[in-house]
């Protein structure tokens, strides 16, 4: 039984009763939680990071972390956000880390997304190796901006980065994949 | 290539390898990692410290052990109208009838998650014991405990009954259905009595709340007992522990939750004034639903101003809030 991670799980003001519940510690709201939300969080973990080494720890981390902190959360119908900016710092640890990794072997730093048509796997292969090679802040931005549509003063609150340096890192990023040897 | 085509291409072709599997394993992931104790700051290391690792290890063994039995958990199930169940590990869900105007399964021991999609003509209906659920379009958990059942909403409404004895649970509620709580319930309809009559009780003051109940009580009893009471179908002994919660621990956390529940229940009895008032008790908390809850419990008492205010209210405060379309009437 596969669930799509595309899925409309509700409004968000289901969320709201749901926050209130786990602020106390219930288990079951915390689980509701997850399930609404856990989809979309390892999409987007995915997208960023083109692989699925790392994406299990970030997705656990990024909503132990969350639900350990709710009581910060002041707006409860925007648990979707909060989580996605927890999920961002995970994900730059990571891919920091990886960043550094690279300059030790390349080899370690092996994207291979799953990629739904296989004519167009090389490309997207390319299209990863590319972004592969740019900051890793950059790299998140352009994700979360170009690839999952939100607004750039959106991103630099995720990124917490100034909305002006959030916009060289997207435009640098841009300049990449238009040098890159990725067509179509 | 152009930006907009590299982001367009990933967007449609890159795809997380996800599914029911992977979701419920990270599922027990998190909540085994939030009942773990945070992490403390690193001290110097005593020699008791590689005893609990030894312990630990030994520990893991045996749990790899048990994890590899040969004993599978039961598959989830899917009906061809896209409601699926997702029973939990020793769980097993039965169906018992899938026709075009009616699905029914059985569920026995655990837990199971369901995702049943709305359909005007079709009922959809859990039998847990001697318990009843009934769904329109929703998402919700039971579980079959040793000695309860407890029915968890995540959106939507579900009706659950017991015996003569109905309740209605929204989004985010949960209640617990104790089988001790049977006896009663069978003796109250064989003796003829009407089940819900209590409900006609006029509700006790918070003086008379606080004579009866003994002060130690804690605010994590007094939600669990108001639980109980709403389960039983007695919305009037819910009303006074919830306001024995409130009273006796103003500072607790739970004491919002608490108002803005009794706020449910006395909408659920029809006393849209009396709801009002409790969802106004809770102020701008909740990201402003016990504000919208409060203009529509006004607009049903027909307390059009003050519905109107609380709407005005509501629209300004959170412009960006969840309710802020349906409310929009209100405030005209």
């Amino acid at each position: 039984m596969v669930v799509s991670p595309l899925r409309v799980v509700g409004p968000a003001s289901a969320d709201v009763p749901l926050v209130a519940s786990a602020i106390t510690g219930d288990e079951q709201a915390y689980t509701a939680l997850y399930r609404r939300h856990a989809p979309y969080i390892a999409r987007l973990i995915y997208r960023i990071l083109g692989s699925d080494s790392d994406l299990d720890d970030i997705l656990q981390e990024t909503f132990v972390d969350g639900f350990r902190q709710l009581e910060a959360l002041t707006e409860h119908h925007k648990i979707r956000s909060y989580l996605v900016t927890i999920a961002v710092r995970r994900i730059h640890a990571r891919l920091s880390f990886r960043y550094r990794v690279r300059k030790l072997g390349q080899q370690l730093l092996g994207t291979s997304p799953r990629v739904s048509d296989p004519e167009l796997r090389a490309t997207v292969h390319a299209l990863y190796a590319a972004l592969g090679r740019v900051d890793p802040r950059h790299r998140i931005a352009w994700v979360l901006h170009r690839v999952e549509g939100y607004t750039l003063p959106e991103v630099a609150q995720q990124t917490t980065a100034s909305l002006a340096t959030v916009k060289r890192w997207v435009a640098a990023v841009d300049q990449v994949v238009e040098d890159s040897n990725a067509t179509r | 290539m152009r930006p907009d085509d590299a982001a367009r291409l990933i967007g449609e072709q890159v795809s997380v390898p996800w599914d029911e599997f992977r979701a419920a394993r990270g599922q027990k992931r998190v909540l085994g990692g939030l009942r773990k104790r945070p992490p403390q700051p690193r001290r110097a290391r005593s020699p008791l410290v590689w005893v609990a690792a030894a312990a630990v290890l030994i520990g893991l063994v045996g749990l790899l052990r048990f994890s590899f039995r040969p004993n599978s958990p039961q598959a989830g199930l899917e009906f061809g109208d896209g409601s699926s169940v997702l029973p939990d590990a020793h769980t097993r869900v039965v169906p018992e009838l899938v026709a075009a105007d009616k699905i029914q399964v059985r569920q026995s021991g655990g837990s199971a998650t369901y995702e049943v999609t709305p359909h005007p003509h079709r009922s959809f209906v859990v039998r847990v014991k001697e318990v009843r659920v009934e769904v329109i379009g929703t998402a919700f958990r039971i579980d079959d405990l040793e000695a309860a059942v407890r029915v968890t909403v995540q959106r939507g409404r579900v009706r659950v009954t017991r015996g003569a004895r109905t309740v209605i649970l929204g989004a985010g509620e949960s209640l617990l259905l104790r089988d001790r709580d049977d006896e009663v319930a069978v003796h109250a309809a064989s003796s003829g009595a009407s089940p819900l009559a209590s409900d006609s009780i006029p509700l006790l003051d918070l003086t008379d709340a606080a004579a009866t109940e003994p002060p130690e009580t804690s605010a994590a009893e007094l939600f669990r007992s108001a639980d109980d009471a709403r389960a039983a179908g007695n919305s009037v002994e819910a009303l006074r522990l919830l306001k024995l919660l409130v009273q006796q621990h103003p500072l607790d956390r739970r004491v919002t939750l608490a108002r803005f529940t009794m706020g449910r229940i006395e909408a659920q009895r029809d006393n849209f004034a009396e709801a009002a008032r409790a969802f106004e008790s809770c102020g701008n908390a909740l990201s402003g639903e016990a504000l919208a809850e409060a203009a529509l419990a006004r607009a049903a008492a027909g307390q059009a101003s003050e519905a109107k205010a609380h709407a005005k209210h509501y629209r300004e405060q959170f412009p960006g809030g969840p309710r802020y379309r349906e409310l929009a009437k209100l405030a005209e």
